[in-house]
């Protein structure tokens, strides 16, 4: 398990100046407890801006809308929306793994007509994975594309479906033949619109708060051919790469970072040494899981399948939140309220206590994760 | 180790070819063992600071070599004189005051350096007042001391270079808890399969892994800032390497003795030669106070600063 140390080029730290002044100009009024939103807070004018400003597809080709800059770069532009709590959430997923996925294995029509959209910030998508008889066990979806005269016509429904009711596409994990003996034949990914007629989406509030989740169901939804993605029976080696695109960012470990920044600063500088001495364990584990991750961005650049050692940092990162929560309350106790009048940290630990549960879920479960770094330890 | 540079694998090798036989010393050897020392003078790895004062990231390979296979001599505590007293012998061993006051080998050194008025000092050895041991049976002793000559060396510098050191033994001696705990779950049998089949094992191996894996980037990043800008400078990484050091130990061991069950807990198996060390260098790091400095420099800067603030560790 082996993770190689990269350094930042300077060019880089040129940049994260310019990010830090795009966001004081365009974010500086946001509250703590939006910010504690992290990436599931979203402003669609936000995203056009960040688009205009050339930060969304920033490694993409120029041809498609995108920068042709480095991974480092994009990674350097990322951790400092995330550190600031930007309301990122509209483009995320498009940018993190939809549109790269449409680089690999879309057709030259999907990428022209969508990738300069996703990149000007315009264009939002969402993952149509988890059903509700299929989660971590997601080769068992059961959603149906049948083709029927020329036009494939789906069946089913998703769920847990983050911003299906902004996004204007999913790309749907659908059974489109027989799983076969290994049980990951038969899958496709469609690229589905989601202003198709039968097409469904109702909200499912969640402890998210604003940013819900969504089920999403299809009754005899009509595509044509071209809404494939990618090979007809690929889909789980195509969502197996999804997966890894997904899970390798550092939002897995910055999501809760507004907790500890309210948490400073009420503490104020001086402290009791037990405090400080947390305060160091927090610093110590983020500023190693910034050195993993990097070295992470340095494999995604050097094109080598860093999908174990994502695994690991996600499943450190998550605990490493989770346990946030705790720390606080024990450095300084207040009791988080849902409403009513409170500092800004009683409202940031509200938000985050909420939020919590969903680290070691969202994106691959911690067992999930573990046994994929069982694996790679040569266990299973 | 960093197994994609082919430079850093051959020079590993080479410590491991090294060090590899030398593990079979006794901790207390009662008598100095001359010629185990001379294996070690010859190999070279004594002098790498001494002769490159940047080579902060091959003392921390040194070092994790050292965790991996621990030869009880002063091996990191030499080194260390050697870097920072440039008119240190060679061939001899030397010492330094640890975090906890005692010198480590001091019954078989003629020098050490130690702490006076914020500065360090070389000081003589004049005879052993009390041998003691460690957690891992490392000799630990008082000396007294004889004359002091100062050195130009903030104490703390000194301070950070052992901690750095004792930080990567710590991920080493980690890395073999790993390495003996996969063994160990692949071959022994119960319920009529091997360990590794029961998810159980698999999560908790996974966890051992991930907490390794920690320690490791949080050593070798230390080690790159220090040969970029000097203990001084990179004093705020090395207090985030011993920080994430000491969790990362408490969990491999926890995790490495379940897993290993009753054939861990025995003298005549070698996991505890692992396990007691991590035990005794974290209660030398932690002596050190690393968290609270590297907390109240970041309270100190304030919520505002503080993303700031990891980004420049
Ligand atoms: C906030 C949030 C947003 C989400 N957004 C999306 C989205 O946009 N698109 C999408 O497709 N999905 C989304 N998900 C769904 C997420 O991917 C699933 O929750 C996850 O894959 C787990 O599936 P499940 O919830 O059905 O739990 P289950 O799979 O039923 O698991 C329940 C528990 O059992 C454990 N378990 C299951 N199988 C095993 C096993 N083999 N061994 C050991 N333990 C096991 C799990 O680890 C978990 O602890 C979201 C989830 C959350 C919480």
């Amino acid at each position: 398990m082996h993770f190689e140390l990269l350094e930042l080029p300077s060019a880089c730290e040129a940049l994260r100046g310019e990010v830090r002044a795009f966001l004081n100009e365009h974010i500086a009024e946001r509250s703590p407890v939006d910010r504690a939103l992290s990436w599931s807070g979203g402003d669609p004018e936000f995203s056009r801006r960040l688009g205009a400003r050339g930060w969304i597809g920033m490694t993409w080709p120029k041809r498609y809308g995108g920068g042709e800059l480095s991974a480092l770069q994009r990674y350097t532009v990322l951790e400092e929306l995330l550190a600031a709590g930007a309301p990122v959430a509209r483009h995320w997923i498009a940018d993190r793994q939809s549109g790269p996925m449409l680089l690999r294995v879309g057709s030259e029509a999907q990428k022209d007509a969508i990738l300069p959209a996703i990149a000007r910030g315009e264009c939002y998508f969402c993952i149509g994975m988890s059903e509700p008889d299929s989660g971590s066990d997601l080769a068992s979806v059961r959603t149906r594309a049948e083709k029927t005269g020329g036009k494939w016509v789906i069946n089913g429904s998703k769920v847990w479906t983050s911003g299906a009711d902004q996004a204007h596409y999913m790309i749907a994990l659908v059974r489109t033949g027989d799983a076969g003996e290994n049980r990951h034949g038969g899958l496709s990914q469609f690229l589905l619109p989601m202003n198709t007629p039968g097409v469904e989406v109702s909200p499912i509030p969640s402890l998210g708060g604003d940013s819900d989740f969504n089920q999403v169901t299809f009754t005899d939804v009509e595509l044509d051919d071209d809404a494939l993605l990618g090979e007809e029976g690929a889909g789980w080696s195509q969502v197996t790469s999804e997966l890894a695109l997904e899970r390798s960012g550092p939002e897995r470990f910055l999501s809760s970072l507004q907790l500890l920044i309210v948490l400073c600063d009420a503490l104020g500088p001086e402290p009791e040494p037990l405090a400080k001495r947390a305060i160091g364990e927090c610093t110590a584990e983020l500023a190693v899981l910034r050195q993993m991750s990097l070295s992470v961005a340095g494999m995604l650049e050097a094109g080598e399948d860093p999908g174990v050692q994502a695994a690991l940092i996600k499943d450190l990162g998550a605990r490493f939140e989770q346990s946030l929560v705790n720390t606080a309350q024990r450095l300084l106790p207040i009791a988080p309220a849902l409403r009513g009048p409170g500092s800004d940290y009683a409202h940031v630990l509200r938000r985050i206590s909420q939020l919590a549960p969903s680290y070691s879920l969202r994106g691959g479960t911690r067992e999930i994760l573990r046994g994929i770094i069982a694996r790679g330890l040569g266990l299973r | 180790m960093s197994g994609h540079d082919s430079e850093q694998r051959l020079l590993y090798e080479s410590l491991e070819r090294a060090l590899g036989p030398l593990c079979a010393l006794p901790e207390d050897p009662g008598e100095w063992p001359a010629a185990a020392w001379q294996t070690v003078e010859a190999h070279g790895m004594l002098d790498v600071l001494a002769e490159e004062p940047q080579a902060w990231p091959l003392a921390v390979t040194i070092a994790a070599a050292l965790g991996e296979y621990p030869v009880p001599l002063p091996i990191v505590e030499t080194l260390l004189v050697r870097a920072f007293d440039p008119d240190a012998a060679r061939g001899a061993p030397a010492t330094l005051e640890a975090a906890d006051g005692a010198l480590p080998w001091g019954r078989f050194c003629r020098t050490a350096l130690i702490g006076r008025e914020g500065s360090c000092a070389r000081t003589t050895l004049e005879d052993v007042q009390h041998t003691g041991a460690n957690l891992a049976g490392e000799p630990r002793d008082q000396c007294r001391i004889g004359a002091a000559e100062p050195l130009a060396v903030p104490v703390q510098r000194l301070a950070s270079g052992l901690a750095l050191l004792r930080a990567a033994q710590c991920a080493g001696a980690m890395r073999a808890c790993l390495n003996l705990s996969r063994q160990y779950v692949l071959e022994r049998v119960q319920f009529g399969r091997p360990l590794s089949r029961f998810q159980a094992i698999q999560q908790q191996m996974a966890q051992l892994a991930g907490a390794c894996a920690a320690a490791d980037v949080g050593v070798q990043y230390a080690g790159r800032r220090t040969r970029q800008a000097g203990l001084d400078e990179a004093a705020e990484a090395i207090a985030c390497a011993a920080t994430r050091v000491l969790s990362a130990a408490a969990e491999v061991s926890a995790i490495a003795h379940q897993v290993h069950g009753a054939m861990g807990f025995t003298l005549e198996y070698p996991l505890h030669r692992y396990t007691q060390r991590l035990g005794a260098w974290s209660a030398e790091l932690n002596l050190g106070g690393w968290a609270e400095r590297l907390g109240g420099r970041a309270l100190a800067r304030g919520g505002g600063d503080f993303w700031d603030g990891i980004v420049k560790i």
